[in-house]
């Protein structure tokens, strides 16, 4: 497990942990400062850390400093790419799992990026979302599972589009300002087990002689 | 007598309510995508999942999950919906609705109809049968589209380019993508070697989802 308190002096960078896979985020006041707003584009902050190499089932979980109406906050699970363009990449190109939340706001839920091209696979909307609150992302095998304060919200995910990545956080709103504190992610602890993962069930027998379509 | 009466309109607000979320059922559909402009940019979603869109007072909410077919112009969609909202999604013609419950078997009159249509969706159904059960076609229609997933996450690049349909066998397509076919299914431990030049990409995938991992869609395990 990976933890980042974020006490330390200010910087423009999360630090030589993490990896700026949009936009800018920073730290100030020992927290996640948003620095860099792709107004243009509207793509979130999103960083991933790269302090350790994780197992492919992993969580990330964050705290939420700030929170209004279409300020989006969130957990990221299985983030890889982009090279990020200096400064700053204006625009996600990259792969992650994307919770987003925020205290009110259209298109909350559980996204994908892929190759940067955002998809809502689920559509999940906490109670009200408040400052102080924990947001959690776990991924087992292609089971997504999104938490708010330890309470699971919305129903078990499958989605096989990354099989691979790194834990982060991400966060977007409309002007700069602190966002996010205590981050951890990495392998789920097997406190957390048994996760319910899918077992599948009987399926036809389709091609098992003679290849028939 | 005021407060008699906000009892009574309370009272018939919950039965109201009670009686709606009783009535709440998971269904299943196929259906496009479509681009959504939210505050963090444009975003992909299943048609018909955001509010007003099929009219004044049309909101699923939160009552709905996906899985969508890689790069495909397609969503495998679960909502837990009322019966009207169910008849107003089903009767758009660009949505496949599939019955419910979902353990009945594939009607008589269904069978053609299914395979016409998941086939024109690019999802192999010429073997669907009145001795399958909904459930059991949704479950080769999930795996298949998580493969196309993972073919989109590896390559990104849809699994149909070029022309290719269905019958297109392995060895009308270009060699890159043979390798792109094999390699995704090589990465999810399948065993593709049964897989010759002349087998279609209809057999391609339906060997690919007797071989994929269960999955789950609101709630519900396949």
């Amino acid at each position: 497990m990976a933890s980042d308190d974020f006490n330390r002096i200010d910087s423009s960078i999360l630090g030589p942990n993490w990896f700026a896979q949009c936009g800018r985020l920073g730290v100030r006041d020992a927290e996640v400062f948003l620095v860099f707003v792709t107004t243009e584009s509207g793509h979130p902050g999103t960083s991933y850390y790269i302090g350790v190499v994780p197992p492919n089932d992993q969580y990330s979980q964050v705290e939420v400093r700030a929170i209004g109406a279409n300020l989006y906050r969130g957990a990221t699970v299985r983030g890889s790419g982009y090279l990020v363009t200096a400064p700053v990449a204006a625009v996600h190109q990259g792969n992650v799992y994307v919770i987003f939340w925020a205290s009110s706001g259209a298109g909350q839920g559980l996204y994908k990026y892929v190759a940067g091209v955002p998809t809502l696979i689920q559509a999940i909307t906490p109670a009200a979302l408040a400052v102080g609150d924990v947001i959690r992302l776990n991924i087992v095998g292609t089971t997504l599972q999104c938490f708010l304060n330890n309470v699971q919200q919305g129903t078990d995910q499958t989605d096989a589009s990354l099989a691979a990545g790194n834990p982060g956080i991400t966060s977007s709103q409309i002007v700069a300002g602190i966002v996010l504190d205590n981050w951890q992610g990495g392998a789920i602890p097997s406190s957390w087990f048994p996760i319910q993962v899918r077992s599948g069930r009987t399926i036809p027998q389709l091609v098992a002689s003679g290849m028939s379509g | 007598m005021r407060q008699v009466t906000f009892a009574l309109t309370a009272l018939i607000l919950l039965a109201f309510t009670t009686l709606a979320e009783a009535q709440l059922a998971v269904r299943f559909y196929l259906v496009p995508k479509v681009v959504v402009t939210l505050p963090f940019g444009d975003v992909l979603v299943p048609k018909y999942t955001q509010p007003g869109d099929l009219g004044v007072g049309w909101d699923l909410d939160n009552r709905w999950s996906a899985m969508d077919y890689g790069l495909e112009d397609l969503f495998l969609l679960a909502v837990d919906n009322t019966p009207a909202e169910h008849t107003s999604l089903a009767a758009q013609v660009d949505v496949i609705a599939v019955p419910s419950p979902i353990s009945d078997n594939v009607s008589a009159a269904a069978v053609s109809v299914i395979q016409t249509r998941l086939e024109g969706a690019n999802l192999p159904a010429s073997w669907v049968t009145t001795g399958h059960t909904y459930q059991q076609v949704l479950a080769i229609v999930g795996r298949v589209v998580a493969f196309a997933q993972a073919y989109h996450g590896q390559h990104n690049l849809p699994l149909f380019t070029g022309g290719a349909t269905l019958n297109t066998q392995i060895n009308q397509i270009p060699q890159a993508a043979r390798q792109r076919l094999q390699s995704t299914a090589q990465s999810l431990n399948l065993d593709y070697s049964s897989v010759t030049s002349t087998t279609t990409i209809r057999q391609v995938l339906l060997l690919i989802a007797q071989q994929m991992p269960g999955f789950t869609l609101r709630g519900v395990q396949f």
